[in-house]
């Protein structure tokens, strides 16, 4: 099975549960390609601005056990990588049917559009942080907790909508009093290696069902003001033993 | 004495501002609420101290002076002060807020109705308007209510009388309308006069209010917008008048139970909500289409903010949190008043500018251009008002009763099969 696995920023790009679900991909004998976005110097300083303000200058503390290794160099070497500016490009439209890939997996690609979801044979996966269909968009996992107490991740097949996609998996991930929002969207990254691995296997043997979600049936949530940050900290730390 | 440097150095300023704005996010104030509010507080009684009887309708630095009293937003200032009063145990502010509604009963027509514009004594009054009087009925009844005195109330009535003696044979407001076209934002005149009728239990009041608020759910569009939501003609309607009717018919909904007041409510500030939190912005002026022009020319995109109409809508997403528990609108509501917080001086030595909040940010911008409305910091005092009841009402909520008590879209979740660890 071939997988094309779309990323961005070539650069910075360390997160140590990408780097051990691709090398288990590998390990799993998928054949497994990289194509990352906003390559250039000047796409990363923006995106750093825009998302953290001045304070991106500042070295970034991590809750990840495992030593940081930047996903680029590290690949580079071993399987077929490529980097452009834009994944939504010509060129990348091109790079991904040179891949020829089965199925896409989104790994923090941002936006992808049209042209390119429809470039695989199959389509495009993604680990989404939030029980599907009823929390979309960003800040689901503390929207979720906020309203239930609770975090699922759902794979789905990425449409052009906002999460909306057919749902092919769903994992709860457990939560202690010992958690914060920190460590809990550490634990759904570090859980959602597990179920894409999971996912790519029911793909892979064809025993695996879609469920159709509608836009009414869910909701797209946005990103969460502080207050209410602190509120989700709050219900965390009174979750049952 | 003109303020022009100040004028040049705020534009400068807030030029910059918004250039950065492009490149960085503006952080969020999340702190010092009672802070702003105070300084906004502060702000409106230097208003109301220049205000010759009334509130000073604006600071406008071209000039260097306060305006004359705006007596169509000294009415809805009434109710603010009392607010405020009662959050910081002050009788004074409610003092200040009779004083007001004394003066708005002296500045009222003999129809009943409320002038147009600033009141100029030179001038004398001028001609009536119907949205004018509604706002006027919303002092009336809460210096009423708060005084129990019979005065005030006799004031709404016959404000309400005008505004009942003056529609079409369908009850629809069709004279003494701002710039003589129709407006959907009169569905704030609605709500007044369903709080007159509240109070006094003449039927006429609400036959009135209903068939105009009926007139507004005809002019909204499917994808929220309203018909007849501009001030002015050949103009595209902002923020501020859209929020206007959006309020006014939420409010309505909240004094009938009429549904659908509600639900072409909520169509409209979903829509604004969704705007605001997926563009990071809500700019000034809308076409039908929900896109950005220049107050005339659909060349430009308008790129500022009303500031009064983005905190307008801050008060309608806390208010439908309220009515219908949706979490995610106060999450917006905070966002959006703590950016504009960036936006208010609090530690300017120019008092006419400390507290203040401008027409556009930045100041150029092509609503209320150069000034500071008084009807800015009344919503802004508002807005900051319900906000922190609001975060104090959630603070000491423990958590599973917040849960208990928020609607939450998918009613059909399974909460039985999840390991909590």
């Amino acid at each position: 099975m071939k997988i094309t696995i779309l990323l961005r920023y070539p650069k910075v790009e360390k997160n140590a549960w990408k780097l051990q679900l691709i090398e288990q991909l590998l390990d799993r004998g998928y054949t497994v390609s990289i194509l990352f976005g906003e390559s250039s110097y000047y796409r990363h300083l923006k995106a750093a601005l825009k998302e953290y303000g001045l304070t991106a200058f500042r070295q970034k503390k991590t809750l990840e056990a495992a030593k940081p290794v930047k996903l680029y160099p590290h690949f580079e070497q071993k399987i077929a990588v490529r980097k452009v500016n834009d994944l939504n490009s010509k060129q990348a439209e091109a790079i991904i049917r040179e891949f020829a890939p089965d199925y896409l997996l989104l790994l923090g690609s941002g936006i992808i559009r049209k042209n390119i979801l429809s470039l695989p044979k199959h389509f495009a996966v993604h680990c989404h942080h939030g029980y599907l269909p009823d929390f979309r968009g960003v800040s689901t996992a503390e929207w979720s907790v906020y309203f239930t107490g609770q975090v699922y991740i759902t794979t789905h097949i990425v449409d052009p909508g906002v999460d909306t996609g057919d749902i092919l998996k769903r994992k709860p991930i457990p939560l202690t009093r010992e958690d914060s929002i920190a460590s809990m969207r550490l634990k759904c990254r570090e859980h959602s290696v597990e179920l894409i691995l999971d996912t790519f296997k029911d793909l892979e043997s064809g025993d695996y069902k879609t469920h159709k979600q509608t836009a009414e049936e869910g909701k797209q949530y946005f990103q969460m003001h502080p207050f209410f940050k602190e509120l989700v900290e709050q219900q965390l730390k009174s979750l049952p033993e | 004495m003109t303020d022009v440097l100040f004028l040049v150095r705020e534009s400068i300023n807030d030029w910059i501002v918004w250039q950065k704005h492009a490149w960085l996010p503006i952080p969020l104030k999340t702190g010092l609420d009672e802070r702003h509010l105070q300084k906004t507080i502060d702000w409106l009684m230097l208003a109301i101290e220049n205000g010759q009887g009334g509130v000073s309708s604006h600071y406008n630095p071209i000039s260097g002076r306060w305006m004359d009293p705006f007596p169509e937003t000294t009415g809805y200032i009434i109710p603010t002060l009392f607010d405020y009063a009662a959050w910081s145990e002050r009788k004074d502010y409610a003092e200040k807020a009779i004083g007001l509604t004394d003066w708005l009963i002296q500045a009222q027509l003999d129809n009943g109705a409320c002038m147009q514009g600033n009141y100029v004594r030179k001038k004398g009054k001028t001609a009536p308007i119907i949205f004018n009087t509604g706002q006027n009925i919303l002092g009336f009844l809460r210096t009423f209510r708060e005084t129990r005195e019979q005065v005030y109330l006799d004031a709404a009535n016959k404000a309400g009388k005008f505004l009942v003696d003056h529609t079409d044979d369908k009850g629809i407001w069709n004279q003494y309308l701002h710039h003589k076209i129709p407006h959907t934002y009169n569905s704030r005149t609605s709500w007044a006069l369903l709080q007159l009728y509240e109070a006094t239990g003449t039927e006429a009041y609400q036959d009135i209010a209903r068939a105009n608020l009926d007139w507004v759910v005809q002019q909204q569009q499917v994808n929220g917008w309203f018909n007849h939501c501009n001030f002015k003609p050949d103009e595209h309607p902002n923020t501020h008048g859209i929020a206007y009717t959006t309020r006014g018919l939420l409010e309505s909904y909240v004094l009938t139970n009429e549904k659908k007041y509600l639900d072409s409510a909520l169509l409209t500030a979903h829509k604004m909500h969704r705007i605001y939190e997926i563009r990071k912005k809500l700019l000034t002026f809308w076409d039908a289409k929900w896109k950005n022009h220049g107050k005339f020319r659909k060349t430009s995109k308008g790129p500022y903010y009303c500031l009064t109409g983005n905190i307008q809508f801050s008060i309608i997403w806390m208010k439908l949190f309220l009515l219908i528990n949706d979490p995610t609108y106060a999450s917006s509501a905070f966002k959006m008043l703590d950016t504009i917080k960036h936006f208010q001086h609090t530690d300017h030595s120019h008092p006419a500018v400390n507290g203040g909040i401008k027409g556009s940010f930045p100041i150029y911008g092509r609503y209320s251009i150069g000034k500071f409305p008084n009807w800015a910091a009344k919503f802004f005092a508002d807005a900051l008002l319900l906000k922190i009841g609001l975060m104090d009402q959630l603070s000491r909520e423990p958590a599973d009763e917040q849960q208990r008590k928020h609607n939450y879209s998918n009613e059909n979740y399974h909460t039985t099969s999840v390991s909590q660890g």
